[in-house]
């Protein structure tokens, strides 16, 4: 499903395995540019919305794990995060990619990880 | 067919050729835990509660044991940091739903699964699908279906065909982990059939 990167990273080629290596896998191939005022976290729950709706249901770590990290992000995007939402959902990140059934569960939370690498601060400006 | 020796837990296995992990491990005694699983239906993958950690040819990966094939010389750990961690939260997942659920409360004792960690959700039903399947694959009948999709989706009776058919025969209910199959039932006899008296269209529980 892609990742994001910061503007310091902005000289990464345009291949597979770098942006592996960044941690914004290639996903579908589409590029978007970003400027200072984007807010991250509304991103990231904008991904996982669109992917809860793309999820067939069928297993439990992707249909539960997205219905889950969404309740926490739109927590943090109304100013009301709690200490500890960081941590809950790097749980949820690993264990969805981990046993998720198909490729849609596994890589769907790439871009929160994105951000939660790059743009951790924009998370943790709004946990209290 | 022949049969495969593999090793599960540091036990030599053996099983029959086109038997799947979680087979071989309960023939051995081993216990993986399922929620989805019915030796009477195809096997499912839906719940991952089974997952289990392989190891072939010096590659390690995580698979659900109720689909995965017994493979020569694979060995299959069932109890890892990872595996404990998966199934950990896929019970907290789903005690969200049936919090009184008795097998998944026996399970997260197990797993150290706290039943109130996710906030209680409005459906009771974990979607393991088993009466979906049972009605379709014993029965031949359809009569639950999945609806919808994603965090959405849910099981419907179909009232023209429950109305016909699950009177006398109810051979679902004992199978839901949770308590909410019957509820569901009850609710579309009340809407499909409200001229029914109640004690009529009960169960008897
Ligand atoms: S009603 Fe029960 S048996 Fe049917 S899918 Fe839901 S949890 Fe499973
Ligand atoms: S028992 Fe194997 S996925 Fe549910």
């Amino acid at each position: 499903m892609g990742g994001s990167i910061p503007e310091s990273l902005i000289d990464t080629p345009l291949d597979f395995d770098a942006l592996k290596k960044v941690g914004a896998p290639m996903g579908a191939g589409a590029l978007m540019v970003m400027d200072e005022d984007t807010d991250m976290v509304e991103m990231a729950k904008f991904f996982l919305t669109f992917l809860t709706n793309e999820s067939c249901g069928k297993c439990v770590p992707c249909r539960e794990g997205i219905r889950q990290l969404l309740k926490i992000l739109a927590d943090i995007c109304d100013g009301k995060g709690k200490k500890g939402d960081i941590e809950v959902m790097e749980e949820i990140a690993e264990v969805m990619s981990a046993a998720s059934l198909c490729s849609l569960g596994k890589t769907a939370t790439d871009p929160l990880r994105g951000t939660l690498k790059y743009f951790r601060e924009e998370y943790e400006a709004n946990i209290h | 067919m022949g049969d495969i020796t593999l090793e599960i837990d540091g036990k030599s296995v053996v099983a029959k050729e086109g038997t799947t992990v979680l087979e071989a491990a309960r023939s051995a005694d081993i216990f993986i835990p399922t929620l989805c699983h019915n030796e009477m239906l195809e096997p499912y993958g839906g719940c991952r509660l089974c997952t289990v950690e392989v190891e072939s040819r010096g590659r390690k990966k995580l698979v659900v044991s109720c689909l995965y094939p017994v493979e020569p010389d694979l060995v299959v750990r069932t109890r890892t940091e990872m595996v404990d961690k998966v199934r950990k939260l896929i019970l907290e997942f789903l005690l969200a739903h049936a919090p009184d659920s008795v097998p998944m409360n026996a399970l997260a004792a197990e797993y150290g699964a706290k039943k109130d960690r996710f906030a209680k959700e409005a459906s009771f039903c974990i979607l393991c699908g088993l009466c979906v399947r049972y009605c379709a694959e014993v029965k031949k009948r359809n009569v639950i279906g999945f609806v919808d999709q994603g965090a959405k989706r849910e099981i419907n009776f179909i009232p023209e065909l429950a109305g016909q058919y699950c009177w006398d025969c109810k051979e679902c209910f004992p199978l839901c982990p949770t308590s909410y199959l019957q509820a569901a039932y009850h609710l579309t006899h009340a809407i499909a059939f409200p001229s029914l008296p109640l004690e009529k269209a009960s169960i008897g529980v």
